[in-house]
């Protein structure tokens, strides 16, 4: 997925350092990062560019899902960690 | 000649950290397991952190030793001076005395070793013989791998791919005291290997960061996790801060008016803050005021509720102000200032009514950060400067209201290392964003079914 805002830079507030759009929209894999819209809006109407750029089966996944390691909480890391062990 | 400095003598170091929890007019909320509901339990916690840190994490003891092995190491840079800010008080020209705790003398330059050097000293003393965490930026990061040294521990840090590659320094730094910093997503973990199996050039995320380091904690011999932020100890280890600067101001025979600091996660500004919290709650009356940046609203918008202690959701649920999980600070140029939720005991004393909590957009800390370098001279960390916007308006009220004002606070971190945030500031790359009140209750609807204090 390429956009015309790619190059664009700004501030990610995760991890302290400038990142361009293009790294927002892929943060998650092959879905953008959770925090898209609120750190875009600002600039330009992130939220219509999505709809244009994803697919609809895409849209609905980053729209009703979160990135898995953000599913799994501190306890829940541990006991997949000693899974593996 | 002008008096500039207040200083402490090796000696007159504090002796023990002061715990705030013991003297809560409420109690706090306990941290409830994501899994069950329940409150988290010591034996929750025993996989990542040693016993001694997870008693202290739920200790209600006043008064803790801090032990000699760390006093030596604090000693290399602690106590940090007491400055009292001349050139921006004339700048400024308001009827105020501004003294500020210095924390960017420490080797890595910032508050964070106050608190890196304990969890390397207790982590040392339970029998643990390697550390990991993860860093975005590699503030926290950098003072852990010091720390690790000074304590003849192995440190690894995972820091996200893109961060490792494109801000170098903070990496050099981590190698300099030798701990071994690794691109996240790596080939070392499951979790990281997941991610490359399905995607090989992933430029890695703090969420990835964090599984690894937890991962590598739980599945490696004598390895346990630490965490720079947020949870109780940490803020414990902080409140250094704040009583060598009540030796240092009785020694200039003074009491501040004003005592202020900047929010993260809250450890920096806990650590000026909660001496001062005690003495208000046995009768003295000073405002304590917290800054954070305006578009990360968490004290000053949010409400109080039960959220996850950061960013990737991977600590227990703690109750704190908070905007949810799902909300997504805007872009600040403030690396330690990302946190959407604070410490729950900042939250709690948000709610008790013994802070103040204050926001600042990024031009307005900006502009203070710059006035500050260009009359006091040292270069301030991003997230420093919201704190100096919280100087800069309360020097501005003390005129208005033609009273004069002492003026307390933390100067967390230098920001030699941030020089590129300057420079966009500097070429007008920044913009002035203000949370919107529908983006917000927008947020808010995340935390909609999750239980309430």
């Amino acid at each position: 997925m390429k956009t015309s805002y790619d190059h664009k830079l700004i501030r990610c507030p995760k991890l302290g350092d400038e990142m361009t759009f293009s790294y927002c929209l892929h943060e998650a894999g092959d879905l953008p990062c959770t925090r898209i819209i609120p750190c875009w809006q600002a600039s330009f109407d992130v939220t219509a560019l999505l709809r244009g750029c994803l697919a609809p089966a895409d849209l609905e996944r980053f729209a009703g899902a979160k990135p898995k390691d953000k599913m799994t909480s501190l306890i829940e890391l541990i006991e997949n960690a000693k899974r593996q062990t | 000649m002008e008096q500039v400095k207040t200083i402490l003598e090796d000696h007159e170091i504090p002796r023990q950290w002061y715990n705030i929890m013991a003297d809560l007019p409420t109690p706090m909320k306990p941290p409830l397991h994501p899994g069950t509901g329940q409150p988290v339990t010591a034996q929750d916690l025993a996989a990542i952190f040693p016993m001694n840190i997870i008693e202290q994490e739920v200790s209600s003891q006043r008064w803790i030793d801090i032990p000699d092995e760390v006093l030596q190491k604090y000693l290399l840079w602690r106590p940090s001076p007491l400055y009292r800010a001349r050139n921006f008080e004339k700048l400024l020209g308001c009827p105020v005395q501004i003294y500020y705790k210095n924390e960017g003398v420490s080797p890595a330059g910032s508050h964070k070793p106050n608190a890196a050097i304990p969890m390397a000293y207790y982590n040392k003393a339970a029998g643990t013989k390697r550390i990991t965490t993860e860093t975005g930026a590699g503030q926290w990061g950098s003072a852990l791998s010091m720390a690790c040294q000074m304590f003849d521990l192995v440190c690894r840090v995972y820091m996200v791919k893109v961060s490792y590659e494109q801000k170098p320094y903070r990496r050099m730094m981590m190698n300099t005291w030798g701990a071994e910093c690794l691109a996240s997503p790596s080939t070392l973990t499951q979790a990281g290997r997941n991610v490359l199996a399905e995607h090989p050039d992933s430029p890695g995320s703090l969420g990835i960061a964090i599984s690894e380091a937890i991962e590598d904690a739980v599945t490696s011999k004598d390895t346990k996790y630490a965490l720079g932020s947020v949870l109780n100890h940490v803020l414990l280890y902080q409140s250094i801060i704040g009583l060598e600067a009540q030796k240092q101001m009785q020694k200039l025979g003074l009491y501040p008016d004003v005592v202020m600091g900047c929010c993260g996660g809250g450890s920096n500004f806990a650590g000026i803050a909660t001496p001062y919290v005690c003495d208000n709650i046995h009768g003295k009356q000073v405002k304590i005021v917290g800054a954070e940046p305006t578009s990360c609203p968490s004290m000053t918008k949010g409400p109080f509720a039960y959220d996850f202690g950061d960013l990737a959701k991977t600590t227990p649920l703690l109750p704190m102000y908070t905007l949810g999980h799902d909300y997504i600070p805007a872009p600040i140029h403030a690396g330690g200032l990302r946190y959407h939720g604070m410490a729950p005991i900042v939250s709690h004393l948000v709610r008790e009514k013994f802070i103040e909590p204050r926001a600042y957009d990024q031009m307005k800390t900006f502009e203070a950060g710059v006035k500050w370098a260009r009359s006091e001279g040292f270069i301030p960390a991003p997230e420093t400067n919201h704190v100096l916007a919280a100087v800069v308006d309360e020097a501005m009220r003390a005129k208005e209201e033609g009273k004069e004002k002492i003026i307390l606070f933390n100067w967390s971190g230098h920001g030699l290392v941030d020089l590129a945030s300057y420079d966009a500031y500097l070429s007008g790359k920044l913009q002035a964003y203000e949370l919107p009140d529908e983006e917000i209750q927008k947020a808010l609807l995340a935390i909609k079914d999750f239980p309430k204090p």
